[in-house]
C-alpha cells in the first residue's frame, strides 16, 4: 500500500511539473485522436445524412449493421489495418505501418460506425414535420439537409464527441498498428500497457490519470450538449 | 374531382378517408402507388427528385402542426424566397408580415411564439412565395377555438387578395362552409360526392355524405308511390318515387307531443322516449318508434312541461315535404 501511494504521489508530481515524456505522449495521443475524429467528421456526417435522407431496399439493415458495429473489438479493427498497411498488403507500398499515420486510419475505421450511427440518430430526433415542411416549401435535398443537420447540431456534436472518446481511449489497434515505439508512435493506452509490463507504475499512474481526465472531459462536454439540446 | 384557377376547395371526410394522403401526393411529397400525378400535363408521379422540387416550389403547402425553423419570424417568412433564390429583401415579405397580423414582429424568436400566431407565420410563410397552388392541411387544427374566426378570416382575405387555387382538408365542416366554394368529400380513398359547397351541403347524395355533413335520422327506405317504407314505418313523402333510398327527417322539424295531433301533418306515430341529452340551446329527445330510434330537438320549457322523460309514452308527427329524400 505504501508503495502504491508513493507511485501515486510521483504520478501526480510528474504531471504537476509537466513531466516531458508525459507531455509528450499527451499531445502525441490528442493529435492522432483529433485528426482521426476530424477526418471521420468530415467522411461520414454526409454519408449518415445520405443514409437518413435516401429510401433504398435494405435500408434498415444497412443501418442496424452500423449499430451492430459499435462494440467492434479494436484487436479486430487493428487486425484490419494491419493486414491492409503490411508490406504484403494492398497499401504496403505506401510504408505506414508503424506510423501516427497508421494509427490514425485504424482509429477513422473504427469510429466510423459511432460516428454513422450516432449522427443518423441525431438527424432522426428531428421532427419529420421539420423535413416534411422544409420539402413543402420547396427546399431541395440538400437545403434540406442543411437544415435538418442545423437543428441537430447538438446532438451530431455529441456524436462526435463519442467519436473523440472512442479513439483517445483505445489501445489494441494503436499497438498493433503503431508499434508503440517511443518517440513516434507511443500513446497514451499503449504507453500504460508498456509501462506496467516494465514495472514502471507511477509513470503508468500519471498517464491514467491525464487520459482518465480527458475522459470525464468528454462525458461532461456531452452532457453539456444534451442539455443544450432541451 | 377538379377544381378551376382560384377556386377554394374543401376536402372533407372522417379520420384516415385520405384527405391529407391526397394533399401530399398533390405537393409531390409522397409518391401514389398507382396513377398519375400530372402538372401542366406532365406525369411527376415516377420522376426524379429534381424535378419533383421545381415542380413543387409553384406550389405551397401548410401542415397540420406547424415547424418554425429555428430563428426569427422574419426568418421563417423568407425561407420560400431564400430556397428559390429570390431576393429575401422584397417589400412583398413586409406586407406579408402586416396581412397576416405579424407587424412588428419579424424579430421575435418563432418557437416562442403562441399555437396560433406560429400558423399565422406558417401560412405567411407559405403565400409570400405567390404559389399557383396552396394546400392547406387542418390549418386551423392545432389552434385555440377562440382564435379560429381570426384565422378563417385570414385565410379568406389572403385568397381573396392573391387569387391563388387552394385546396384545403378539415374535418370540421364550420371551416368548409366559410372558406370553399367548393367541397369534395372523401371516404376510404374515395370521392364520395364533388361539387359546390352549398350543393353538397344542402343537397347530399347519400346516406354517408348526409350523416357525414351532420344530417340526423336517416333510414334506409323503400319507396312506392309517395311512400318510404322504412320497417315498421310508412313514411309520407313530398314526392312520388320508386325503388331503394334514404330520407332524412330533420330532427328540429318533428313536433312532440302527449297525444295524437289533430293537424294537416300526415306523418303522426306513436313513440316511447328512450333518452334525453341536455343541450346548450335545445334539448335532444331520442324516441324510438317502429323499429328506429329518431332525435327530436326541442325546448328545455317544452321537456320540463311535457314531462318528457326516458319512459314516457308520446306522439310524433312531422310533414311530408319536410323529409329530405338523399339520393
Amino acid at each position: 500500500m505504501r508503495e502504491l501511494a508513493e507511485a501515486f504521489g510521483l504520478a501526480l508530481r510528474m504531471i504537476v511539473t509537466a513531466d516531458p515524456v508525459v507531455t509528450e505522449i499527451t499531445l502525441r495521443t490528442l493529435a492522432i485522436s483529433a485528426s482521426s475524429t476530424l477526418i471521420a467528421c468530415l467522411l461520414f456526417t454526409p454519408l449518415a445524412c445520405l443514409l437518413h435522407f435516401a429510401r433504398f431496399p435494405g435500408r434498415g439493415a444497412v443501418i442496424s449493421f452500423i449499430q451492430a458495429l459499435y462494440s467492434m473489438p479494436t484487436v479486430l479493427a487493428g487486425l484490419l489495418i494491419f493486414l491492409l498497411l503490411s508490406r504484403t498488403g494492398p497499401l504496403g507500398s505506401l510504408r505506414l505501418l508503424f506510423t501516427s499515420r497508421a494509427i490514425v486510419i485504424a482509429e477513422v475505421f473504427l469510429i466510423a460506425p459511432v460516428i454513422l450511427g450516432l449522427v443518423i440518430s441525431a438527424l432522426k430526433g428531428v421532427a419529420a414535420d421539420a423535413t416534411d415542411t422544409l420539402r413543402a416549401l420547396g427546399a431541395g435535398r440538400l437545403q434540406v439537409a442543411r437544415v435538418v443537420l442545423h437543428e441537430a447540431r447538438f446532438a451530431v456534436l455529441s456524436a462526435f464527441l463519442m467519436g473523440f472518446g472512442r479513439a483517445i481511449s483505445e489501445g489494441g489497434a494503436a499497438m498493433m498498428v503503431g508499434g508503440n515505439i517511443a518517440g513516434r508512435t507511443r500513446t497514451l493506452t499503449t504507453a500504460i500497457s508498456l509501462g506496467i509490463g516494465k514495472g514502471e507504475v507511477a509513470a503508468s499512474i500519471a498517464l491514467g490519470i491525464v487520459l482518465m481526465a480527458f475522459a470525464l472531459l468528454v462525458s461532461l462536454l456531452v452532457h453539456l450538449t444534451g442539455l443544450r439540446r432541451t | 374531382m377538379d377544381a378551376a384557377d382560384g377556386e377554394f376547395c374543401a376536402l372533407i371526410g372522417p379520420t384516415g378517408c385520405g384527405k391529407t394522403t391526397l394533399l401530399r401526393i398533390a405537393d409531390l411529397l409522397d409518391r401514389p402507388t398507382s396513377g398519375r400525378v400530372l402538372v401542366d400535363g406532365r406525369d411527376f408521379a415516377r420522376s426524379g427528385s429534381s424535378e419533383r422540387t421545381a415542380a413543387r416550389r409553384r406550389m405551397s403547402m401548410v401542415m397540420q402542426r406547424p415547424f418554425m425553423l429555428a430563428g426569427t419570424v422574419g426568418r421563417n417568412v423568407r425561407y420560400g424566397l431564400s430556397v428559390r433564390g429570390l431576393d429575401t429583401r422584397d417589400a412583398g415579405v413586409s406586407a406579408m408580415l402586416a396581412a397576416t397580423g405579424l407587424e412588428g414582429m419579424e424579430n421575435r424568436v418563432a418557437r416562442t411564439l403562441s399555437g396560433g400566431e406560429m400558423q399565422k407565420v406558417a401560412i405567411a410563410r407559405a403565400v409570400v412565395t405567390h404559389p399557383e397552388l396552396l394546400l392547406l392541411d387542418e390549418p386551423l387544427n392545432s389552434v385555440d377555438q377562440g382564435f379560429r374566426p381570426e384565422l378563417r378570416s385570414l385565410i379568406r382575405g389572403l385568397h381573396r387578395r392573391l387569387g391563388m387555387t387552394v385546396l384545403m382538408a378539415t374535418h370540421d365542416l364550420a371551416d368548409a362552409l366559410s372558406l370553399s366554394t367548393r367541397t369534395v368529400v372523401l371516404s376510404g380513398g374515395r370521392v364520395m360526392q364533388a361539387g359546390r359547397t352549398e350543393e353538397v351541403f344542402s343537397n347530399p347524395s347519400g346516406a354517408f355524405v348526409a350523416s357525414f355533413i351532420g344530417m340526423r335520422n336517416i333510414l334506409p327506405v323503400a319507396f312506392t308511390g309517395g311512400t318510404a317504407r322504412a320497417g315498421d314505418l310508412d313514411i309520407v313523402v313530398g314526392e312520388t318515387r320508386s325503388g331503394r333510398g334514404y330520407v332524412s327527417i330533420p330532427p328540429e322539424v318533428i313536433t312532440l307531443s302527449l297525444s295524437a295531433p289533430d293537424s294537416s301533418q300526415r306523418n303522426v306515430f306513436p313513440a316511447i322516449v328512450t333518452d334525453v341529452e341536455p343541450g346548450t340551446g335545445a334539448d335532444t329527445v331520442y324516441v324510438g318508434t317502429g323499429g328506429w330510434i329518431l332525435q327530436v330537438l326541442v325546448t328545455r320549457e317544452s321537456r320540463i312541461r311535457l314531462a318528457l322523460e326516458p319512459g314516457s309514452a308520446a306522439w310524433i308527427s312531422f310533414k311530408a315535404t319536410s323529409v329530405r329524400i338523399l339520393a
